[in-house]
């Protein structure tokens, strides 16, 4: 009985009395003394003066010392400090929140509990022929020739990369050019507070190759001239703390003068549900949010979840601000199957942009493999964006996300699955969009729109085989899209379960047109 | 033969490009339920899941009971739960599950006599039943099922059993000197319902319980004649959750 009682108790105070995390927020930053030309590196000062952002913002103030010494008497430990939100996370047990609760300057305490998911998937490690071609699908999907034929390469861009671990980035040919430069201005590795990034998952180091790899004179990634910041903030073993250390890396890569972070990681189920990916409700959202609002480029890939329940994009991806990354088969730029979709929960436009959801990568080891997933369409846009802020330096970072929509190749056209298209090198050396003559018209038939095609493009599995269409309503909500391979002159799209006016876009080979029914 | 086979050839091709102006994709974002509908899933109002269940019948000073080998003395279980969410830190549960008992006896127990020198026996009782409980959630949880403590009752109906009794004789020239098994099944003196009540508290996947049967597992009858005891009543174990 004795026994019964005992393993009660010990079951009992598990429950009761069990370590957590929490996030303590305080009331204010009184007392905080701060210098941002102490605390910031000059090219963080720079893109602040660029980007209209007050070298005196109080978000950046240091939180006030008083208030983390009195909270780490009381907690077991203090994890990380947020300036931005003006806060730590802690581990704590329910007594000691208790009575952290009770103090004046304490404004808030939430619970932490997260699950974190890198957007790729599981890839073969074959390298071969079939591989030279996937890399030439990526790029040229791009017009990357347009910026290597005139030396862009990100030369200047300072770009911050949070990812699950490096290793291989301080040894292999891949990155040899990145090295010899000194271009790997600093290294952080948030969870074993560490400057060691070279370990762990190769998650980083594969993301890495797709923005700046580069072997001999061919190049994995189009920003081979850019800087890095490099940031371990995912970890495997604890589900935790992710998205705690994505917000200490952000104010780190803030700090240190990035002008865009590549961020390959999304934070979905079990944690969130879909109905709270409104670029609000998370923390790592409302974290990615204040990097946009501090003027940092913040590109994220949708995630990878179309063939499960979730299908949607997860956080930070659905913040307004952020420039999300769909994947697209590098073969015929379609959506490939796995990457997520929009909209948003509260119905705004995601993803912003898409690219190859098959990308050729650098491993650990210095071989070549083909890898599949969001995590690395988004380095690709990284660093597309990279050389297209080298060519237009004084863009910010809204101008910049801005000019990179509009030269996606399906501008003005967008939909849930692809948003804008494909970014085009192209435009950022002539901004003048050259659309086709008259591709199509479009007339309604009773419940249905008849599509009459002028001129069939007989290359037949042609990407320009394909009409893209979406019909909205009247409050920009798309209700409906989808991409048709034409092969005939005539096709009907059915549209009788609209009573209300409703607004029919469609893109084919280089054309749009977009009509109120 | 091979003009055949071209006509053939040539009649599939022009078939698949007479069908081939096709949707390759075609999604309809008025059916996205999730952003307003919350009604199925782990916070959702309803929630169905599977869960196994492992537990052990322990001694208990509240009542006499026969004496079991502990730890063989066990109970298994799997069924499905269901969960309607009330309020954010209430919900109503129920339900629908398989159990096995399993009673091994110390001492001999029926067939006690002095001419036998060993005697094991084993009361396995196999019933199907229902609980409907309180889960009362603590703290804050979002879509995880967290911390939680369920209050509950229980109810089942035993679809089977069996008595197993192994003997060996004490006399060499008796007719059970020879080690013998027997089995009786359904047999008359367990009793068709059973009732009784859980608590339950958990994290996520995991839970612990404490069940305490209320009812006697032997018939009334079999109970005031034969045994004046009945078997343990209070278990404690582990339940895994699939969600």
């Amino acid at each position: 009985m004795k026994r019964l009682i005992f393993l009660i108790f010990v079951c009992l105070s598990f429950i009761a009395n069990s370590q957590n995390k929490y996030w303590i927020f305080f009331t204010d930053k009184q007392g905080s003394v701060f210098n941002p030309y102490e605390y910031f590196d000059s090219k963080a000062i720079e893109r602040r003066i660029k980007n209209d952002v007050s070298l005196y913002d109080s978000t950046d103030f240091p939180v006030n010392e008083s208030y983390i010494s009195i909270v780490a008497c009381i907690v077991d430990s203090i994890n990380i400090v947020t300036r931005w939100f003006n806060g730590v996370s802690v581990y704590a047990d329910d007594e000691q929140i208790e009575i952290v609760r009770n103090f004046d300057f304490v404004k808030e305490i939430v619970p932490i509990v997260s699950y974190a998911n890198t957007t790729s998937v599981e890839y073969d490690s074959i390298f071969s022929y079939t591989q030279n071609n996937l890399l030439r699908n990526e790029m040229t999907a791009f017009e990357a020739n347009y910026f290597s034929d005139n030396n862009i390469d990100g030369k200047g861009v300072r770009i911050a990369i949070f990812d699950a671990g490096f290793p291989g980035a301080d040894t292999i040919e891949a990155f040899e050019h990145i090295r010899n430069e000194n271009r790997i201005i600093k290294t952080y590795d948030f969870h074993k507070k560490s400057e060691n990034v070279y370990r762990f998952s190769s998650h980083g180091t594969n993301v890495f190759s797709c923005i700046a790899g580069k072997i001999g004179e061919t190049k994995l990634g189009m920003a081979t001239g850019a800087e890095f910041l490099l940031a371990r903030t995912e970890i495997t073993r604890e589900i935790f703390v992710e998205e705690e250390y994505w917000l200490a890396a952000a104010e780190w890569a803030d700090k240190n003068g990035a002008d865009i972070i590549n961020s390959s990681l999304g934070y979905t189920i079990p944690r969130y549900n879909q109905s709270e990916m409104d670029g609000e409700y998370t923390l790592v959202s409302r974290a990615a949010q204040m990097a946009c609002d501090k003027g940092i480029l913040v590109v994220n890939a949708i995630g990878n979840d179309n063939d499960n329940l979730w299908r949607v994009v997860g956080a930070p991806a659905d913040v307004e601000d952020v420039l999300t990354v769909g994947g697209v088969d590098p073969i015929n730029n379609l959506q490939i199957n796995f990457s997520s979709v929009g909209p948003t929960a509260d119905y705004r436009m995601k993803p912003n942009v898409c690219a190859a959801g098959e990308a050729l990568v650098a491993s650990p080891n210095g071989n070549f493999t083909n890898a599949f997933g969001t995590s690395f369409s988004t380095p690709l846009v990284t660093g597309f964006a990279a050389c297209a802020l080298q060519i237009n330096p004084s863009l910010n970072n809204m101008q910049l996300k801005s000019e990179i929509e509009k030269s996606a190749h399906l501008y003005p056209y967008f939909d849930y699955a692809h948003g804008y298209g494909l970014p085009q090198a192209s435009y950022f050396f002539d901004t003048t969009k050259i659309y086709n003559e008259p591709k199509f018209e479009i007339k309604r038939i009773s419940d249905s729109l008849e599509i009459s095609i002028n001129d069939i493009n007989d290359t037949i599995y042609s990407s320009n085989n394909y009409f893209y269409y979406h019909i909205r309503y009247q409050d920009g909500r798309i209700s409906r899209y989808g991409v048709i391979e034409v092969f005939y002159e005539k096709f009907y799209i059915d549209i009788s379960n609209y009573d209300e006016t409703i607004i029919f876009m469609a893109w084919y080979n280089n054309y749009i047109l977009e009509q109120k029914f | 033969m091979k003009i055949k086979i071209f006509i053939l050839f040539i009649i599939l091709i022009t078939g698949f490009n007479l069908f081939s102006q096709r949707h390759i994709i075609n999604e309809n974002v008025d059916d996205y339920k999730f952003f307003t509908n919350q009604k199925y899933g782990i916070k959702g109002t309803h929630f169905f899941w599977y869960y196994i269940g492992l537990g052990f019948y322990t001694p208990n000073p509240f009542d006499n009971h026969i004496n079991t080998t502990y730890g063989l003395t066990n109970n298994f279980s799997f069924g499905l739960k269901y969960k309607l969410q009330i309020f954010k830190w209430l919900s109503f549960g129920a339900d629908l599950n398989y159990n096995f008992d399993n009673f091994k006896m110390k001492s001999p127990f029926l067939y006690h006599s002095f001419y036998y020198e060993e005697n094991h026996e084993k009361l396995i009782v196999n019933n199907t039943g229902s609980e409907v409980f309180l889960r009362f959630f603590i703290g804050k949880n979002n879509n995880i099922m967290g911390k939680f403590f369920d209050l509950g009752v229980t109810g089942s109906y035993v679809f089977s059993n069996k008595h197993i009794i192994k003997i060996k004789g004490t006399e060499p020239n008796y007719f059970f000197s020879e080690s013998q098994k027997i089995i009786n099944k359904n047999v008359s003196y367990i009793s068709d319902f059973q009732y009784g009540g859980v608590f339950r508290f958990g994290y996520n996947n995991l839970s612990f319980y404490v069940k305490y049967r209320l009812s006697d597992l032997f018939t009334k009858h079999f109970i005031q004649t034969i045994s004046t005891y009945d078997l343990p009543k209070l278990s404690v174990g582990v339940e895994v959750n699939v969600y």
